[in-house]
């Protein structure tokens, strides 16, 4: 009977660590709010050069005219439908209609592990290990997650063309241009004299 | 005495393996030589197996479905008749759904919508018949309703997604089929069949390895577009469409295969055509005649579908598919009720 006591326990732990769990991988995929108007995508292969110039002040994004009315004619054309194909969310109710979904995923998945005590007898010490796993897993990801990039990811200057950038990426400010001037796409970044090599 | 009472027990293991290689090697070879031959021409053989088979293979699939159906429904009403109905009630919204989308009156983004609501209605459904036919069976499965909500949220998350998951897995449920079969009628063939199975993986594997660099299948005209973009080509825009076309073609041929060889070998024999193993037409009170009829009339529906598709294969392909839809849906009750 104690041993029984014990189980049912262990029983609404694994629940409480499932939902625990859940929760946190549930509250980090919180869709960013989007605009109203859905930007139109849509995408076609290109050259693209990343070019660091001592003379440039800030970051620019070089467009050949050629290239900006074939991606003008894509958003026009029949790529818009591929990408309204992948997504939808006309106020939301995407999220909301899968979070709703998701919820009652948990709440009917809780309600069986709860209703399945004798599986739990079975199974519960494996159980309870899974569930620290992803304890631990939902864990790590909430601190790799929050981890901030390092302060060289936060402008988009050559520093970004370095091997420590790559797990990061890079953001910042860039100044977007039409032009005849170049055939390709070109970033070009400020490039600082102490970097040059000796 | 004893010698001779011995003999039999001796041969039986021979005459195993006899079965099991018999039945084996012909199925792994013809997945070997499926495979080289789609992943080599994986769009004329979309188009010559959908000519040949997709008919047929419908034909065969309802004869097995006549074959498993009750007379008399008893204590299995309600699972019938949700099954039933599921089946009815879905194929007319896809069919809604695709005939909307190609009006004007639904924006794409509408389109999508429904189309992750359609299949949020048939995971439920699926979910009910599970939950039904364990309850018959006295059994927990509660838990598919948290497996089918959570498919709901990502069905919502990724409603394409869902629908290009269903294209590819819909011809694995045709080797399912033939397991359950092959546990009824022809167990000893078992064994072998679950080596072929595990082998399949591997032979998607060389394919995928001989197709990844392979360039795009030009899609300019409007059917080689039909192919490629049902194949996924649409959503997975980072890999060949070569590969995703023979992928799934390959797949395709396995299934029709399955109907068309495999299943009626381990369960029909030649009797395809006789009804007397038929509930529904050899129980007193029966429907022999309709039962005959309905077949007949399939059998006349697969001539005209080679009729359609030699005069106009590009609309015949997309209603087919549309009206396909049915013959997908028929197989969960029928393979719920195996398990």
């Amino acid at each position: 009977m104690k041993r029984r006591v014990i189980f049912f326990r262990v029983n609404y732990l694994l629940l409480a660590a499932l939902l625990l769990a859940a929760s946190v991988n549930a509250f980090a995929d919180v869709a960013i709010r989007k605009p109203d108007k859905l930007p139109k995508s849509s995408s076609f292969t290109t050259g693209m050069k990343v070019s660091p110039d001592e003379k440039a002040t800030e970051a620019r994004l070089l467009i050949p005219r050629d290239v900006w009315q074939q991606m003008r004619a894509g958003l026009d054309g029949d790529d818009t439908k591929a990408a309204a194909l992948t997504s939808f969310n006309p106020g939301g109710a995407q999220t909301v209609m899968a979070g709703l979904f998701l919820s009652l995923a948990l709440t009917f998945g809780g309600l069986w592990l709860v209703r399945s005590r004798e599986r739990a007898v079975k199974f519960g010490p494996a159980a309870l290990c899974l569930a620290a796993l992803m304890l631990c897993g939902a864990a790590a990801h909430a601190v790799f997650a929050n981890a901030g990039p390092p302060p060289a990811a936060r402008s988009l200057t050559s520093k970004i063309l370095t091997q420590d950038l790559q797990w990061w990426g890079a953001y910042g400010q860039v100044k977007v241009e039409v032009t005849d001037d170049v055939d390709r796409i070109t970033l070009v970044l400020p490039k600082q004299k102490q970097e040059q090599p000796r | 005495m004893q010698e001779i009472a011995h003999v039999p027990a001796q041969l039986r293991p021979k005459r195993n393996a006899a079965f099991e290689s018999r039945f084996a090697l012909p199925f792994f070879g013809f997945c070997v030589l499926a495979a080289l031959l789609v992943s080599r021409w994986p769009l004329q053989l979309s188009i010559a197996t959908v000519f040949l088979f997709a008919g047929p293979h419908n034909w065969m699939e309802f004869r097995f479905f006549l074959a498993r159906m009750p007379a008399r429904w008893g204590k299995s009403r309600p699972f019938y008749a949700v099954g039933l109905g599921g089946v009815a009630a879905l194929t007319a919204g896809y069919i809604l759904l695709y005939a909307l989308g190609q009006t004007w009156y639904l924006s794409e983004a509408g389109w999508t919508a429904g189309a992750a609501l359609w299949t949020t209605a048939l995971l439920l459904w699926l979910c009910a018949l599970v939950h039904l036919r364990a309850r018959q069976l006295r059994r927990d499965r509660s838990w598919v309703f948290a497996l089918g909500f959570a498919l709901c949220a990502a069905a919502w998350l990724a409603p394409a997604w869902f629908g290009l998951a269903l294209v590819y897995l819909h011809p694995l449920v045709a080797l399912w089929f033939l397991d359950r079969q092959l546990k009824r009628t022809r167990p000893r063939w078992r064994g072998a069949y679950h080596l072929c199975l595990a082998a399949l993986p591997l032979i998607l594997v060389l394919m995928w390895t001989q197709l990844a660099h392979a360039p795009n299948l030009s899609d300019e005209s409007a059917l080689t577009w039909r192919i490629t973009q049902h194949a996924g080509a649409g959503l997975l825009n980072g890999v060949s469409s070569r590969l995703l076309v023979a992928t799934h073609v390959f797949l395709e041929t396995i299934h029709y295969a399955a109907w068309l060889v495999v299943i009626p070998l381990a369960g029909l024999g030649s009797k395809a055509w006789r009804t007397e193993g038929i509930p529904l037409a050899a129980v007193r009170g029966g429907w022999p005649r309709t039962v005959r009829a309905a077949l007949v009339c399939a059998a006349l529906v697969v001539v005209a579908l080679w009729l359609g598709f030699a005069a106009d294969y590009v609309t015949t392909r997309d209603t087919y598919f549309t009206f396909a839809m049915a013959h997908v849906l028929a197989e969960a009750p029928f393979l719920i009720r195996m398990l």
